[in-house]
């Protein structure tokens, strides 16, 4: 076969990729969708939260320290091999894949929903936490914080960790 | 000499239909979860903007799709290859500058499955795509082989 050829058919098969990847992710966007949330005002701070917290908003880690102390549940929303390496100590395992399908995190049934929810990832570039923040806004937690730099400087900082399976919704 | 050939074209068919089945199978892990597939890429830290990460997620799993049934089907077949290839040249060199950087992460090649390697990305991934580029190197080198549907000019 002609190499110019060739080159031309990989060029065929990368355009007709690029071009299905292209109208698959306009007709079913990953971020869960902004506009359908439910309105009202669950994130907005009230005499109750002192601190002036709104849903999503990023914390850092002393932050997250002083809620975790205060009894604040965290929620973990790596991977399940990240988790049972090491999490925050006590943290439920909530992820977006438990979102599909209509479904729901098996650990919601034990989070109270006018409490604060701490949520971290990886840290960094890491945007699961934010994902699991809008799904869980989507099914009425409205009040979720983001810790921002993730797990590992959780763990250096000395703070609480534990290892192991998630005693909720592992499969 | 006859025996050669026939032995042969049944070396390429076994390479590209085992390629292409593997990259059908891939392409359709990523697309079933691609939630899943986006955090794996963005745990890479290559500093992509997010539009891109988004449009990445879907592109490359559907390019694995379409080359890989180009593959198994014998049609185009040494170009599917070289896309193929391409994208597992990218993929080792994604994997290694992530090792470089001492990152912890999963490629989510075949979803959650990481076929057949653990979970982070390492040493296991780099040999297994490196495998498959020998197999792509068999497609490129000698052709579609037996049962294509496309029958290429002899060079």
């Amino acid at each position: 076969m002609p190499r110019r050829s060739m080159v031309q058919q990989g060029i065929v098969i990368i355009f007709l990729g690029v071009a299905a990847g292209a109208v698959h992710s306009a007709l079913r966007p990953l971020d869960a969708p902004r506009a359908a949330l439910p309105s009202g005002d669950a994130g907005t701070p009230t005499a109750s939260d002192p601190g002036g917290l709104v849903h999503g908003q990023e914390i850092d880690l002393a932050k997250a320290w002083e809620l975790f102390q205060a009894g604040t549940p965290f929620a973990d929303a790596r991977f399940l091999e990240d988790y049972e390496k090491g999490h925050v100590e006590g943290a439920f395992w909530i992820t977006t894949d438990q979102f599909m399908n209509g479904k729901v995190p098996a650990a919601l049934d034990f989070l109270d929903k006018s409490s604060w929810i701490v949520i971290y990832c990886t840290g960094g570039n890491c945007d699961a936490s934010h994902n699991v923040a809008e799904f869980l806004r989507l099914v009425g937690f409205g009040k979720c914080l983001i810790m921002k730099d993730g797990y590992q400087p959780w763990a250096e900082a000395g703070h609480p960790t534990a290892i192991g399976k998630p005693e909720i919704g592992a499969p | 000499m006859a025996e050669r050939v026939r032995a042969w074209g049944l070396v390429c068919l076994g390479a590209r239909v085992v390629l292409g089945g593997l990259f059908i199978f891939a392409g359709v892990l990523k697309l079933m979860n691609p939630l899943h597939f986006k955090q794996a890429i963005m745990a890479f830290k290559m500093g992509m903007p997010d539009h891109l990460t988004v449009l990445a997620t879907f592109t490359f799993p559907w390019t694995e799709i379409i080359a890989g049934a180009l593959l198994v089907l014998g049609w185009w077949a040494r170009p599917a290859a070289g896309v193929i290839a391409a994208m597992l040249f990218a993929f080792i060199t994604a994997m290694a500058s992530v090792m470089l950087r001492g990152i912890d992460t999963h490629c989510s090649c075949f979803g959650k499955l990481e076929f057949p390697c653990g979970s982070s990305v390492g040493w296991c991934q780099i040999v297994r795509n490196s495998v498959l580029l020998v197999l792509v190197g068999i497609v490129l080198g000698r052709g579609a082989g037996s049962l294509a549907l496309q029958r290429e000019p002899r060079d």
